[in-house]
C-alpha cells in the first residue's frame, strides 16, 4: 500500500502512487480525498440548487407548471433542504476543507489513518448514490420535510412514503459511517500528529473549527443514526417507536403508543449541534481568511479559541428551542430559551473580533476578504433574527412564516456558502498551482450576495404579515395581500439570477484549472504552515524530505520592526524575540 | 433523557478536564520560539489506541440516545415487558470467556510466546462467534414464544439492542479475523498492538452488553 509515515522518518524514501488509478481513485492521500469530497459535493450541491429554482418557479408562477404537482413541491423542500445541509455543507467544510487543511496546517504527512480516510469518501459516495437513487423509484424521494418527523413522513399519503423515505434514512445511516470515519481521523490526527512545535495554541482557528466541529459531529450523528434506524423498523417491520395508533383511510395502521415527540427530540439532539458543526469549521475559516488579508493578526485569538468551545459545549443544551410549536412545559420552554439566548455571547464575542481585526487593518479587498467581508454581514443578520427567533412568545406566530425561512437560509445557508466561495478563492491556488480569475470573481462575489440579501431580506416581511412557509401555492387567502405576491416573483426573479450566477463560478473554476495565472508558493503572502510547503501543488506526504518546524502562532502579520508584513510559521525568532519570550 | 445527559455530563468533565491540562491560557502572540522541549513524538500506538478510544466515545453516545429513547417510551401504557431468556447468561459468560482469552492473549504476547498467543487469540474468535450464535438462539427462542418485534415496543427494543450490539460485535471479530489473518507476516510489536486493541474494544462491548442487559431486565 502508498503508506506515508507522518512521523518525521529520516531519509524516508516517499513512495508516489504510481498508476492514475491508486493516484486519483483509490487514493489515500488526504488532497486527492478532499478534492474528491469537494466534488462530490459541489454537484450534489447543483442538484438541491435546481430544486430550489424550480420551487421558486412555483412560489412565484403558482399554476403555470404541469411538471410541478403539490407532492413535487413537497420533494423538492425535502431534498432541497436535506441535501443542502447534510450531503453539500456538512460533506463540503469537514470532508473536503476538513481533509485538505488539517494535515498541511498542523504540518503532518498525512492523516493518521489514510486507508479509513480513503473508505469515508467512498461510503460518503455510496451515500450519495442512495440518495440520489430515490429520484428514480416508484413514488419518488420522499417529501416528508427535511425533518422527516413522523407519523407524517411513513404514513400512507406523503409523497415518497414507500420507497423515497427508506432509500432517504439508508443514507443517513450510511452517510453517519461515513463521517465517522472521518471524523476518528481529523481528531486523532490533530491531536496526535501535530509537527514539532505546533502547540494546541498556535493552531490556525481553521482548525480549531474544524476540530471542535468534528467532535460535535462525533457526538450528535449518533442521534440521527438512532432516530433513522427506529423509524426505518416503523416502517418496515411494523414496530410502533415513533408511531402512534392512527387511522389512515378509514382503517387502523397497526401501529400503536409510539412518541412522535421522541423523534423530534432524537432529530434536533443532532439537528441543533449540525448548526454548529456547518459553522464552527466556517467561523475558524473566517477567521483566517480576514487575518490574512487585513494584514493583521487575528483580534483575541485566546477569545475566539474559547469562545469556538464555549459554543461546542453549549451547542447540546438548545435543541428544544426548535420544538417550541409542538407544545412544551412552560419551565422548559424557559429553560431553553435562556440557553439559546446564551449562545449568542460567545458568537457575538466571535464577530466583535472579527470586525477589530478589520479595524485599522491594511485591508486587501482581494475575492476571498470580499466573500469573509460578506460573510459577517450575512451572519450578523441571520443572527439577530435568531434571537428573536429564541423566544418562545415570538417564536410561536413566526414559527410556521417565511421569516424562518429568512432567518434560516441567512445564518445557516448563505453565511457558511459565502465562507466556503472565500474559501476555494483562497486556497485554489494551493490545490491547484493557478490563481481563480480576479474579475469573474468579483462578479460572482457582488451579484452573489446582493442576490441573497434580494432573496431573503424580503422573506422577513413575508413572515410579517404571516405568510405561511411549506405552502404549495397561497389560493385565494384574504390576510395575505396583493403586494405579497408581487415580492414573491421578485424573490424568484433574484434566486434564478443567483442561481445562474453560480455558473460564472463554475466557469471560473474550469478554465482557471487551465489558464489561470500561475500561483507560486504563497500568493496572499500567509503564515500558516500550507504555504510555505516545498511543492504547490503539495506532492505526496506534503513536506518533502523533512517535516517543517513551528517557532510561532499562526497571525504574525505586520509585526512592528519587521522587513515583511507577514512571518511564517516556520521562521526561527530574531534575537530580540527570544529575549522579549524569557520575559515573564 | 438522564441517561444522555449523564453522558454528556461525563463528557464534559472529560474534555474541560483536557482543556485544564492543555494550558489554553498560553499567550500564543508572545515568546516565539521553541517550546517543543516536553512534546512527545508520534507515536503510531498512541494514535491508534486514541483513535480507538474516541471511537467507543460515538458508540456510547449512540447507546446512551437509544438507553434514552428506551426510558421515554417505557412509561407509555401499552409496554409489555418480555421474559428474557436463560440463554443469555451463558451468553454473558462466553463474552467474558472471549475478553479473558484475549487479554491473556495480549499477556502472553508481550513476553514473546507468539504462537500461544496465537491459538488464545483463535480461542477468543471463536468464544466470540458462540456468543452472536447463542444470541441467535435468544432470539429464535422469543421468536418461537411469540415474542416478535412488531408485538411491542418491549420486545422491538430488545431485538434493536442486542441486534446492534451483534453488529458491534461482529464488526470486532472482523478486524481480528483480519489480525489473525496478517499475524504471521507481521512483526511482534504489530501483532500486540493489534490485539491489544481487539481485546479493549472487547472489553468495552462486554461492559455495554452488561448495561443493556440489566437495561432490558430492569422493565
Amino acid at each position: 500500500m502508498d503508506h506515508v509515515a507522518i512521523a518525521d522518518e529520516r531519509g524516508l524514501e516517499l513512495h508516489e502512487p504510481a498508476s492514475f488509478i491508486t493516484r486519483y481513485i483509490w487514493s489515500q492521500d488526504h488532497k486527492v480525498i478532499a478534492v474528491q469530497y469537494g466534488i462530490t459535493a459541489i454537484l450534489v450541491g447543483l442538484v438541491a440548487l435546481a430544486l430550489s429554482a424550480m420551487m421558486r418557479l412555483q412560489l412565484a408562477f403558482p399554476n403555470s407548471f404541469s411538471f410541478i404537482a403539490p407532492g413535487d413541491y413537497y420533494q423538492f423542500i425535502t431534498m432541497h433542504g436535506m441535501i443542502m445541509i447534510v450531503y453539500l455543507l456538512t460533506a463540503l467544510l469537514l470532508g473536503g476543507f476538513g481533509n485538505y487543511l488539517i494535515p498541511l496546517m498542523i504540518g503532518a504527512r498525512d492523516m493518521v489513518f489514510p486507508y479509513l480516510n480513503m473508505l469515508s469518501y467512498w461510503v460518503y459516495l455510496l451515500s450519495v448514490i442512495v440518495l440520489m437513487a430515490s429520484f428514480f423509484v416508484s413514488g419518488g424521494p420522499t417529501g416528508a420535510g427535511w425533518t422527516l418527523y413522523p407519523p407524517q413522513a411513513i404514513s400512507h399519503g406523503t409523497p415518497g412514503a414507500d420507497g423515497g423515505i427508506i432509500l432517504m434514512l439508508v443514507s443517513l445511516a450510511i452517510f453517519i459511517v461515513a463521517f465517522t470515519m472521518g471524523g476518528l481521523n481529523y481528531v486523532t490526527t490533530i491531536l496526535q500528529a501535530r509537527t514539532r512545535g505546533m502547540t494546541l495554541m498556535r493552531l490556525p482557528l481553521s482548525v480549531w473549527g474544524i476540530f471542535i466541529a468534528t467532535v460535535l459531529g462525533l457526538l450528535a450523528f449518533p442521534a440521527l443514526f438512532v432516530s433513522a434506524v427506529m423509524m426505518l423498523l416503523d416502517h418496515i417491520a411494523g414496530t410502533s417507536f415513533f408511531m402512534p395508533a392512527l387511522l389512515s383511510e378509514g382503517e387502523l395502521t397497526g401501529h400503536s403508543g409510539g412518541s412522535p415527540i421522541l423523534f423530534q427530540h432524537l432529530f434536533w439532539f443532532f439537528g441543533h449541534p449540525e448548526v454548529y458543526i456547518v459553522a464552527l469549521p466556517a467561523f475558524g475559516i473566517v477567521s483566517d481568511l480576514i487575518s490574512t488579508h487585513a494584514r493583521r493578526n487575528i483580534f483575541g485569538y485566546r477569545m475566539m479559541v474559547w469562545a469556538i468551545l464555549a459554543i461546542g459545549v453549549l451547542s447540546f443544551v438548545v435543541w428544544a428551542h426548535h420544538m417550541y410549536v409542538s407544545g412544551m412545559h412552560p419551565y422548559f420552554g424557559f429553560f431553553f430559551a435562556t440557553t439559546t439566548l446564551i449562545i449568542a455571547v460567545p458568537t457575538a464575542i466571535k464577530v466583535y473580533n472579527w470586525v477589530l481585526t478589520l479595524w485599522r487593518g491594511n485591508i486587501r479587498l482581494t475575492v476571498p476578504m470580499l466573500f469573509a467581508i460578506g460573510f459577517i454581514f450575512s451572519f450578523i443578520n441571520g443572527g439577530l433574527t435568531g434571537l428573536y427567533l429564541g423566544n418562545v412568545v415570538v417564536d410561536l406566530p413566526l414559527s410556521d412564516t417565511y421569516f424562518v425561512v429568512g432567518h434560516f437560509h441567512m445564518v445557516m445557508g448563505v453565511s457558511p456558502i459565502l465562507v466556503i466561495f472565500g474559501a476555494i478563492y483562497h486556497w485554489f491556488p494551493k490545490i491547484t498551482g493557478r490563481m481563480l480569475n480576479d474579475t469573474l470573481g468579483k462578479v460572482h462575489f457582488w451579484l452573489t450576495f446582493l442576490g441573497t440579501y434580494a432573496i431573503y431580506l424580503p422573506m422577513h416581511y413575508l413572515g410579517f404579515l404571516g405568510v405561511p412557509r411549506r405552502y404549495y401555492a397561497m389560493g385565494d387567502t384574504e390576510f395575505i395581500p396583493e403586494s405579497a405576491q408581487s415580492l414573491n416573483v421578485d424573490i424568484t426573479i433574484a434566486a434564478l439570477v443567483v442561481a445562474v450566477v453560480q455558473l460564472v463560478f463554475l466557469v471560473n473554476l474550469f478554465w482557471s484549472l487551465r489558464y489561470g495565472k500561475p500561483a507560486g508558493g504563497n500568493p496572499w503572502d500567509a503564515t500558516t504552515l500550507e504555504w510555505q510547503t516545498p511543492d504547490t501543488p503539495p506532492r505526496h506526504g506534503n513536506w518533502g524530505q523533512e517535516l517543517p518546524t513551528v517557532y510561532r502562532w499562526a497571525y504574525d502579520y505586520s509585526v512592528p520592526g519587521q522587513e515583511k508584513d507577514f512571518i511564517p510559521q516556520t521562521v526561527p525568532p530574531t534575537e530580540e524575540e527570544s529575549q522579549e519570550g524569557t520575559k515573564p | 433523557m438522564n441517561v444522555i445527559i449523564l453522558f454528556m455530563a461525563v463528557l464534559v468533565a472529560i474534555v474541560v478536564w483536557w482543556i485544564l491540562l492543555q494550558r489554553l491560557t498560553v499567550k500564543p502572540w508572545l515568546g516565539a520560539g521553541a517550546t517543543f522541549d516536553d512534546q512527545r513524538p508520534y507515536s503510531r500506538d498512541i494514535s491508534a489506541k486514541l483513535g480507538l478510544w474516541v471511537f467507543l466515545a460515538v458508540i456510547t453516545s449512540l447507546f446512551s440516545l437509544f438507553a434514552t429513547a428506551y426510558y421515554m417510551r417505557m412509561h407509555v401504557a401499552d409496554w409489555r415487558p418480555l421474559p428474557e431468556p436463560g440463554i443469555l447468561w451463558t451468553n454473558t459468560f462466553l463474552l467474558l470467556a472471549s475478553g479473558i482469552a484475549l487479554q491473556i492473549s495480549q499477556m502472553t504476547l508481550r513476553r514473546q510466546k507468539t504462537s500461544l498467543a496465537r491459538y488464545l487469540s483463535i480461542t477468543a474468535w471463536c468464544l466470540a462467534i458462540a456468543f452472536l450464535v447463542g444470541q441467535w438462539a435468544a432470539w429464535q427462542q422469543l421468536s418461537a414464544a411469540g415474542y416478535l418485534i412488531w408485538n411491542n415496543p418491549a420486545n422491538a427494543f430488545f431485538f434493536l439492542l442486542t441486534g446492534l450490539h451483534g453488529i458491534h460485535i461482529a464488526g470486532g471479530i472482523w478486524v481480528l479475523s483480519l489480525a489473525l489473518w496478517r499475524y504471521q507476516r507481521r512483526s511482534d510489536s504489530e501483532n500486540l498492538l493489534a490485539i491489544q486493541l481487539c481485546s479493549q474494544y472487547w472489553h468495552y462491548l462486554f461492559a455495554l452488553w452488561i448495561l443493556l442487559f440489566w437495561l432490558l431486565s430492569s422493565t
